[in-house]
């Protein structure tokens, strides 16, 4: 009975993160690792399955920073997502290195990522991302994959409008057992506009079997305490917002994402800051 | 090479720079020197980029010689090596050396399959006082006339207009593995120390279509390249294919403002000719090209070119038709373009394009295809040592059931280290709807890039670089690629090659 109750978790968690992204189950009956993120930055930009922006601009911060983040998946009961990220910047190079778990009890997808991106305001940045993936069932042996992915961020302006275009080879490269792991390649990108307080950010994700989830979301920032995002995407429709504000070093953030099927998702999250100067 | 000799080549090469009369020219050959030897992509088409100054890659099938598109060049290489890898096994390689004493230059190539048994071999002797080069074994003859070439069956049918070409072909080893070829042997005269001069060539020997139950057929060729004054130039040849006649007679002529050029040949299949014509007058530019096949049953062909070129932008429209297949025909319309700026995003090259193929097959009767294309590359930043573009494409067929569309987005990062080492990194999401093709970009061995076509969703990413120590340079390419269905394919090619400068004679093997 174990295989049967091992395959029967799998597709229970499958169909949970379906629900989460509300696209289509997975083709491979395995752990598909689509729900990265779900802080409230990521609900605001209704983007779950990929790194958020943040809500304002740190990049003159140097040194070490914390985030940890809860999120409440779709009202079932026991149904969450955790997040718990340290990451050390310096002028030139940021490293982070994040735990995330999601699922049920008895049910856990645990993804830990190390990720370093270069720093400071580059016309071309780049950036490397390593992963352990791990399936976690009750009563039975864990397993886990590795995958790494890498990006490239370009800036550039417009008349005046500062604009950035990231792209992402996300999880190019795997190694694990392909039976219980199903995870996909896939290429996200985005297109970022920023003008005096405000930024307006379109992306999509394109994966390996031709899904897209085009989205738009806008931030909008008041002074350097508020900021407030928006976010509005398709396929599945979804709406999100969030707020986050900051006193001194400290940032606090709540968001919600609303799916078209009536599913909602809402989180919090605590952000220790880097010190170093402020933007 | 000894230590001894290397000065010395190297200390002609200076003087040669020396004997240059004007800064610029000197400039410009300093700049040939520095960027047309390392393998270019994308601009380095392989002979059929009809606009010639838009550098948004080709589909293959649009490619005169695809098979060329691997070829890695070899200019000045003492020595080579190459070996390619599909899915994890060893399929081919190859290498070859060269040496040079005073003015003679030497070489062989010796290329292997899977199971390590020699497919070719090619001897090469090149003597740059006289300015003879000869080949011996298996010979790759490149650069004939288009029309001599498809009448002879050594060259595709391509599916764009050619311009007439008045040159001598080069002939040399087959720089990528294949099955079809020419084994025998090539002789040519170059006037040496002259880019235009008078030269005579031929070759002769068994050529094998690849096919394995075909008989290798025997063929030959001869022809030359006169100049007639100063700005004209008159290529006679003939050629023989089992015993069938081919002839040929291209001219071509330019001025400051024009150009123009005539193939003629005639055959046992019957008379085809081509011509083209161009006037350059800026910032506008126009060329026109016609070609006619007896024996086709559409034997007319025709494309016009307008082009408009500015400092910061430069847009062409391309019109064209012809035959495609025995019963059928290809019409296209195109409008490509490239944008730059002065300073943020760009440039942005686009191609838009419409084209229309009909036929009549005995199962299906009529047939008509109608397809709308879009290509872009947009440069997003650049930096010192890196380069960051994205590129999309589109393909909307219309069938009966309606519009069936492939889509790709992507991007490229391109790093270089002071001239010594550069990567190209390409990573891209394809989307195609059943029943409906996408592109993706391929990268080749040789530097270019081309258009692949694609009927699978999927993400593909490729890599390619080349590094360069002292005189030896070490190159290799990697792609890989996972579908909708979750199949995997991988490919990777290296090479390592040593150069040496003998480029001051003339010389270039490839």
């Amino acid at each position: 009975m174990r295989p049967r109750a091992c395959v029967s978790g799998i597709a229970a968690l499958a169909a949970v993160l379906a629900l989460c992204e509300a696209a289509a189950i997975p083709r491979h009956a395995g752990a598909a690792f689509e729900l990265r993120d779900a802080s409230p930055a990521a609900l605001g930009a209704v983007s779950m399955d990929r790194e958020p922006h943040a809500f304002f601009e740190d990049a003159a911060r140097r040194g070490l920073g914390l985030t940890a983040s809860h999120a409440s998946l779709y009202g079932v009961d026991g149904l969450t997502a955790e997040e718990v990220c340290g990451s050390f910047a310096t002028s030139r190079i940021r490293v982070g290195l994040s735990h995330a778990q999601v699922g049920a009890p008895g049910v856990r997808e645990h993804a830990t990522c190390f990720t370093v991106r270069e720093a400071g305001a580059l016309p071309v940045a780049l950036s490397v991302r390593a992963e352990r993936l791990v399936l976690a069932l009750e009563g039975e042996p864990r397993v886990g994959a590795w995958a790494l992915g890498a990006g490239v961020l370009g800036r550039g302006a417009l008349r005046g409008v500062q604009v950035e275009i990231g792209l992402a080879a996300d999880r190019v490269l795997r190694r694990g057992e392909p039976g219980r792991i199903a995870v996909q390649p896939s290429v996200p990108w985005t297109i970022r506009l920023h003008a005096r307080g405000a930024s307006l950010e379109f992306a999509d994700r394109w994966e390996g079997d031709g899904r897209t989830s085009p989205r738009v979301s806008l931030d909008l920032r008041a002074g350097g305490a508020l900021a407030l995002r928006f976010g509005r995407g398709e396929r599945p429709g979804r709406t999100g917002a969030a707020a986050a504000l900051r006193a001194g070093r400290f940032e606090v953030a709540v968001g919600r994402q609303d799916d078209q099927h009536g599913g909602s998702v809402s989180s919090v999250a605590v952000t220790l800051l880097p010190g170093g100067p402020k933007p | 090479m000894s230590r001894p000799r290397a000065a010395s080549a190297m200390m002609r090469l200076f003087r040669s720079i020396g004997s240059v009369p004007g800064f610029a020219l000197k400039g410009g050959l300093c700049a040939f020197l520095v960027f047309a030897l390392p393998p270019r992509h994308a601009s380095a088409q392989v002979e059929s980029d009809p606009g010639g100054t838009l550098p948004l890659p080709l589909p293959v099938e649009d490619i005169d010689s695809p098979e060329r598109l691997d070829e890695v060049p070899r200019s000045g290489a003492a020595f080579s090596g190459r070996v390619s890898a599909r899915e994890g096994a060893l399929p081919r390689w190859s290498a070859s050396a060269a040496a040079v004493y005073g003015d003679w230059w030497a070489g062989a190539t010796f290329g292997y399959d899977a199971d390590a048994a020699l497919r070719r071999v090619t001897g090469e002797i090149h003597q740059s006082r006289v300015g003879v080069t000869a080949v011996v074994g298996s010979v790759d003859v490149r650069g004939l006339g288009a029309l001599f070439g498809e009448r002879l069956e050594v060259a595709s049918r391509a599916a764009r207009l050619p311009s007439a070409r008045a040159t001598a072909p080069e002939m040399g080893p087959p720089a990528s593995a294949r099955t079809r070829g020419l084994v025998g042997a090539a002789l040519s005269w170059h006037r040496p120390a002259s880019v235009t001069g008078a030269s005579v060539w031929a070759f002769g020997g068994r050529w094998n279509d690849g096919t394995p139950s075909a008989e290798p057929e025997r063929l030959a060729g001869l022809g030359a390249v006169v100049p007639i004054g100063a700005s004209a130039i008159a290529a006679p040849a003939v050629g023989v294919r089992s015993g069938a006649l081919t002839g040929s007679l291209s001219m071509r002529t330019r001025s400051d403002a024009w150009d123009a050029g005539v193939e003629a040949v005639g055959s046992r299949v019957g008379f085809a000719a081509l011509a083209d014509a161009g006037v350059s007058a800026p910032p506008f530019r126009w060329r026109g090209r016609w070609r006619f096949r007896s024996g086709d049953a559409r034997p007319i062909a025709g494309e016009i070119l307008a082009e408009a070129g500015w400092r910061l932008a430069r847009v062409a429209i391309r019109v064209s038709g012809g035959a495609s297949g025995a019963t059928g025909a290809v019409e296209r319309r195109e409008l490509e373009g490239r944008i730059g700026t002065r300073r943020g995003l760009g440039p942005l090259s686009f191609r838009l394009g419409r084209s229309g193929t009909t036929g009549f097959t005995a199962a299906d009767g009529f047939t008509e295809r109608r397809e709308r294309y879009a290509v872009m590359d947009l440069g997003v930043a650049r930096a010192a040592g890196r380069a960051f573009s994205v590129t999309a494409t589109r393909r909307e067929r219309e069938t009966e059931r309606g519009a069936r569309a492939g889509t790709s987005a992507g991007g490229r990062l391109d790093l270089t280290w002071r001239r010594r080492a550069r990567l190209e990194i390409r990573v891209e999401a394809v989307r195609a709807e059943p029943g409906a093709s996408a592109w993706s970009s391929g990268v080749y061995a040789g530097g270019s890039t081309a258009l692949r076509t694609r009927t699978r969703s999927g993400v593909a990413a490729s890599a390619r670089g080349e590094a360069r120590v002292g005189s030896w340079s070490l190159g290799g390419l990697v792609e890989g690629r996972e579908d909708e269905l979750g199949r995997q394919a991988t490919a990777a090619t290296i090479w390592i090659e040593r150069r040496i400068p003998f480029l001051t004679r003339g010389i270039e093997t490839r």
